[in-house]
C-alpha cells in the first residue's frame, strides 16, 4: 500500500496563502491572550481545600465511594475539584480541592451540596463540627520560583536548539525553526484562551511534548533540503525545497496521522482528565505538522532570498 | 549485506536484557529473591501516598516577613525534595503559615520524609571527658528520683520495678542505709570506653530524653544524646550507645560551605569508611578556623558529630585539622547519607517547621479515569500497530515487534531512574512511542524510494538506513538536548516530563537504527531475495 507517491503540491509556490493564514491565526491567539488572558488552574493560582467526615450515623448506610463523591462534587458547579481520602479509608475522611479564594464560602457550598445529594452521611450530625474537618486556602503547586524555573529551562533548551541547527545546517535554519515552535505554541495557547480552557500543569507538559514533535518534524524536512542541495545544484532553490517537501510528505503524513491518531483516541477514549490534555495535543500535532511544511522552510527561502545570501548559505549547508 | 561486529547483537541483548530485569519485579510478587527492588512509582494521581502537614513557627518573625518566610520554607523543602529524586510532590502553603506536602508512593518514603521534616542542624561538641560524665550522671540519677512523680515514664517503669521485686523488696529498699542507684542509671549500663542504652529500654530512654520535666531539671553544661542506629542493628537488637556531650557546639551547620555524599574505597584503613557512604564537610574560612582550634585545643579528646540531636560518630581527635575538612561517617545507608548531604547543602529554612500529621491519602484520579485513560492508550498504539503492519507489511511486523520492546525500556528505564508515572505521563508515553514509530516510517520511506529508483532490497535497504539515520540523528538529538536542558534546570513535572522524553528518544533511536535493522538483515535480506515485503 502506498499512499502519496511522487506527489508535486505547490507548497513554495503558494507559501503567500500559507503566511498570511498563520499571521491571522497568531494575531488572533495573541489578542485572545492579552484580551481574555488564562484560566489558570488552581495548579498555578491556589485554591481552598475542606476536609469532610462522611461516615454516616446509621450503620445501614454503605460507606461512601470516592467516584460518589467526585461525581456529586463535580456536578455541584466545582468542575475541576480534586479529591482524596485521607488517613485510613475506614475513617470516611476526604480532602477536597477546589478554586477559589473565599475559604467560607466554598465550604458553606460544598456542605450544602453534600448535604442535599448525600443526605445519608450527614443526616442526624452537626454539619459545621462532624461534618467538616478543617478548611483552608491552598496557595498554588506551582509557585512563583518554580515558573521562573520553568521559564529559563524552556528558554535556555531553545537557545541551544538553535545552537545546534546553526551548527549543523545554517543559522537562519536554526533560527527560523524556533519560529516555527513559537508559532504553534502561541496559536495553541491562544486557543486555550479563547476557549476559556484550563492551564493545568499537564496543558504544560502537553505544550512542551508539541515543541520536542514540531521540531522533529521540522528538522526531518529541513535534512531533506539539506541532501537535495547537494544532488539537484543546478535547480533553482524554490524548485528543490519544494521537491524536498513533497519527498518528504508520505512520511510526515503518515507520522503525523498515526501520532494524531493516539492523540485522539486519548481524545475521545480517555475520560474527562485527559480529555484537555489530549486536546492540546491533538492542536500541536496538526499546527506542529503544518508549520513545518508551510512556515519554517517557507521562511528559510524568503529569509536567503531577501538577505541575498542564497549562495552562501547554500555553500555552507552543502559543506556539511 | 552489512557486517556486523560482535557489538550489535551484543548491545541487543543488553537492550532486551535491562527491559526484562527492570520490568520483572512487576510480574514478580514481593518478597521474592529477584535483586532488582525497585519498581515504578506510580504518581499522587494515580496512586496516591503520603500528605504531611507542616507547622511554620513564624512567631519571631515581624508581620511583613512571615509569608515570605512561609514562600522561602516551601521553595527549600522543594529543593530537598527534587535534589533526593523523589518526582513530582506537591507543595503547597496552607492557610496562613502552614504547609501541606504530598510525596508519591508508600513505602520507601521515610528518608523523603525525613528530608521533609528535618531541620538538620549540624553540630560539633566535644564529648565530656570520663569523670565528668561520671559525675553528671550520678547528678542526674538523684535529680531524677528525688522527683519521680513529676517524670511519668520513669515512675510507671519503678512501679513495674517494684511489682516484679514484690511488697518485701520494696520496703526492704526504703529501710536500706547505704545509697543505690536509682532508676535513672538503671536505664545505663557502661561497655569499655560508652555507655549504652539495652535495645528493650530504647523507647523509654527516648521517652525520657523528650520529657519536659526531665529537660527542666537537667543541670546545665552537659547533654545526653543518642547515637543513630542502623537497620542491621536495629534487627539485630543491639544496645545503643549514649554520649554526654557538652552542651556548647564548637562548631555548626552555618559554618560548613558544602556537603557531598562519598563512598570510602574498599580498602580504606578506617571500618567506618571502607566501603561506606560517608559525607565529605568543606568548612567556609571562618569554620576551617574554629575548627582547627577546637581540634588544636583538644587533641587526645572525642568530638561528637552531632545532627538534630543525633550522634553519628564520635571520633578521637588525633592531631589539630587545619586544611577546614570534615568526614561524617557512621552514617549506614546511601540514601541516609544522600539525603543528610542535601540538607547540609541546602541553605536553611527561614522559619523553623514542625511536622503536625502525617497521613495516607488516596489518588487525585478515580479509578475510572485511570482506567479509560489506559484503555485509550491500549487503542492508540494497537492502531498504530496494525497500521504499520498494513502499510509495510513484514517490515512493519519488525517495527511492531521492536516497538513493544521499546514501550517495556520506557518503562524499565523510568524504573531505573526513579522516575514517577503519572496519567498526563502515560499519556506522554503514549505520544513518545507515535515518535518512535516516526523513526520507522523514516527508514521505510527511504528505502522505498531507493527501491522505485531501482535498487536491490539489499542496497536499497543498506541506502535508506544510512540517509535516514541522518535525519533521525538530527531530529533526536536537538530533541534530546532541549529534553537535557529541562532536566537539568526544570522542577517537578517539567523534570519528569523530561525524563520520560529522554528515555524514550534513546529508545526509539536504538530500537530504528540497531535493534529493526539487525532483525531485518537476519531473517527477510539473507541470501539473494528479488523482493521485500515493504
Amino acid at each position: 500500500m502506498r499512499l502519496f507517491k511522487n506527489t508535486n503540491v505547490p507548497f513554495v509556490q503558494n507559501r503567500k496563502i500559507f503566511f498570511i493564514l498563520s499571521a491571522i491565526l497568531v494575531i488572533a491567539a495573541i489578542v485572545g491572550i492579552f484580551v481574555r488572558g488564562f484560566n489558570w488552574s488552581t495548579d498555578f493560582k491556589g485554591g481552598v481545600t475542606v476536609i469532610v467526615n462522611m461516615k454516616p450515623e446509621s450503620a445501614n448506610v454503605p460507606a461512601l465511594n470516592i467516584d460518589e463523591l467526585r461525581r456529586v462534587i463535580n456536578e455541584g458547579g466545582f468542575t475541576a475539584a480534586e479529591i482524596q481520602y485521607i488517613g485510613d479509608r475506614e475513617d470516611d475522611t476526604f480532602q477536597i480541592k477546589v478554586a477559589g479564594s473565599d475559604a467560607t464560602a466554598i465550604k458553606d457550598k460544598i456542605l450544602e451540596v453534600i448535604s442535599t445529594q448525600l443526605g445519608a452521611y450527614t443526616e442526624g450530625r452537626n454539619l459545621q463540627k462532624d461534618v467538616i474537618r478543617e478548611f483552608n486556602t491552598v496557595g498554588a503547586k506551582a509557585g512563583l520560583e518554580m515558573r521562573n524555573n520553568a521559564i529559563l529551562a524552556v528558554a535556555l533548551a531553545l537557545l541551544l536548539m538553535i545552537i545546534y541547527i546553526w551548527i549543523r545546517f545554517e543559522f537562519t535554519f536554526g533560527l527560523m525553526a524556533i519560529v516555527a515552535l513559537f508559532h504553534d505554541v502561541i496559536i495553541i495557547v491562544g486557543i486555550f484562551s479563547w476557549t476559556g480552557k484550563e492551564i493545568t500543569m499537564s496543558i504544560v507538559a502537553a505544550l512542551l511534548t508539541i515543541v520536542g514533535y514540531s521540531i522533529n518534524d521540522t528538522i526531518v524536512i529541513f535534512d531533506r533540503i539539506r541532501e537535495d542541495l547537494k544532488i539537484y545544484r543546478k535547480d533553482p532553490v524554490q524548485v528543490i525545497f519544494n521537491r524536498s517537501m513533497n519527498e518528504t510528505l508520505s512520511r510526515t503524513i503518515i507520522t503525523a496521522g498515526t501520532t494524531l491518531f493516539t492523540a485522539l483516541a486519548l481524545y475521545f477514549f480517555g475520560g474527562p482528565v485527559i480529555h484537555d490534555f489530549a486536546f492540546a495535543m491533538s492542536l500541536g500535532i496538526i499546527f506542529g505538522t503544518y508549520s513545518s511544511i508551510f512556515v519554517a522552510s517557507n521562511l528559510v527561502l524568503d529569509t536567503i532570498k531577501a538577505t541575498h545570501q542564497e549562495k552562501q548559505s547554500i555553500k555552507k549547508l552543502t559543506k556539511k | 549485506m552489512k557486517k556486523y561486529s560482535w557489538l550489535t547483537p551484543v548491545s541487543i541483548l543488553i537492550f532486551v536484557l535491562v527491559t526484562l530485569a527492570f520490568l520483572s519485579p512487576l510480574l514478580i510478587p514481593e518478597g521474592g529473591s529477584w535483586p532488582i527492588k525497585q519498581r515504578l512509582n506510580l504518581g499522587l494521581d494515580l496512586k496516591g501516598g503520603t500528605q504531611i502537614v507542616l507547622g511554620v513557627n513564624t512567631d519571631e518573625l515581624p508581620e511583613a516577613d512571615r509569608l515570605d518566610a512561609v514562600k522561602n520554607n516551601i521553595e527549600i523543602i522543594r529543593n530537598r525534595i527534587d535534589q533526593f529524586g523523589v518526582a513530582e510532590p506537591t507543595i503547597q502553603r496552607i492557610g496562613e503559615n502552614k504547609i501541606l506536602v504530598q510525596l508519591p508512593g508508600e513505602d520507601d518514603q521515610m528518608e523523603a520524609e525525613k528530608l521533609v521534616t528535618q531541620s538538620a542542624v549540624l553540630e560539633f561538641r566535644l564529648v565530656a571527658k570520663p569523670d565528668d560524665a561520671e559525675r553528671f550522671l550520678d547528678l542526674l540519677d538523684g535529680i531524677t528520683q528525688a522527683n519521680l512523680g513529676s517524670i511519668p515514664v520513669l515512675a510507671k517503669l519503678d512501679a513495674e520495678d517494684r511489682e516484679l521485686d514484690g511488697p518485701d523488696a520494696a520496703t526492704a529498699d526504703s529501710t536500706e542505709a547505704e545509697p543505690k542507684s536509682g532508676i535513672f542509671k538503671s536505664l545505663i549500663t557502661t561497655s569499655e570506653r560508652d555507655y549504652v542504652v539495652r535495645y528493650d529500654d530504647l523507647e523509654t530512654m527516648r521517652a525520657l530524653l523528650a520529657d519536659s520535666t526531665f529537660i527542666r531539671l537537667k543541670p546545665k553544661g552537659y547533654d545526653l544524646l543518642l547515637e543513630s542506629v542502623d537497620e542491621e542493628k536495629r534487627l539485630a537488637q543491639e544496645p545503643s550507645v549514649i554520649y554526654v556531650l557538652k552542651s556548647a557546639a564548637e562548631v555548626k551547620g552555618t559554618d560548613v560551605d558544602g556537603a557531598s555524599m562519598e563512598i570510602g574505597s574498599t580498602d580504606s584503613s578506617n571500618p567506618q569508611m571502607a566501603g561506606k557512604p560517608y559525607i565529605a564537610l568543606n568548612f567556609t574560612r571562618q569554620g576551617a578556623r574554629r575548627f582547627a582550634n577546637v581540634t588544636g585545643d583538644n587533641t587526645g579528646e572525642r568530638l561528637a558529630i552531632v545532627v538534630d540531636n543525633t550522634v553519628y560518630s564520635a571520633p578521637v581527635i588525633q592531631d589539630r585539622i587545619p586544611d577546614g575538612k570534615a568526614t561524617i561517617t557512621g552514617i549506614f545507608s546511601t540514601e541516609e547519607a544522600r539525603s543528610l548531604a542535601i540538607l547540609l547543602n541546602n541553605k536553611s529554612l527561614s522559619a523553623p517547621i514542625e511536622p503536625q500529621y502525617s497521613q495516607k491519602v488516596s489518588a487525585t484520579l478515580g479509578s475510572d479515569s485511570v482506567k479509560s485513560g489506559l484503555m485509550a492508550g491500549l487503542i492508540g498504539i494497537i492502531a498504530v500497530a496494525i497500521f504499520m503492519l498494513v502499510y509495510y507489511k513484514l517490515c512493519g511486523l519488525v517495527a511492531d515487534f521492536v516497538l513493544i520492546f521499546n514501550v517495556g525500556f520506557i518503562l524499565a528505564m523510568l524504573t531505573a531512574f526513579g522516575g514517577t508515572l503519572t496519567l498526563p505521563g502515560i499519556a506522554g508515553i503514549i505520544l513518545t512511542i507515535g515518535m518512535a514509530v516516526d523513526a520507522n516510517v523514516l527508514i521505510f520511506e527511504r528505502i522505498r524510494e531507493e527501491l522505485d529508483a531501482g535498487k536491490t532490497p539489499r542496497s536499497a535497504t543498506d541506502a535508506g538506513f544510512k540517509r535516514a539515520s541522518v535525519t533521525i540523528w538530527d531530529a533526536n538529538l536537538t530533541t534530546l538536548i532541549a529534553a537535557f536542558v529541562l532536566y537539568q534546570f526544570g522542577t517537578g513535572a517539567i523534570r519528569g516530563f523530561a525524563l520520560t522524553l529522554t528515555i524514550g528518544i534513546v529508545g526509539s533511536i536504538f530500537s530504528a537504527i540497531v535493534f529493526v535493522r539487525f532483525i531485518m538483515d537476519k531473517t527477510m535480506l539473507t541470501g539473494n531475495r528479488k523482493n521485500l515485503s515493504i
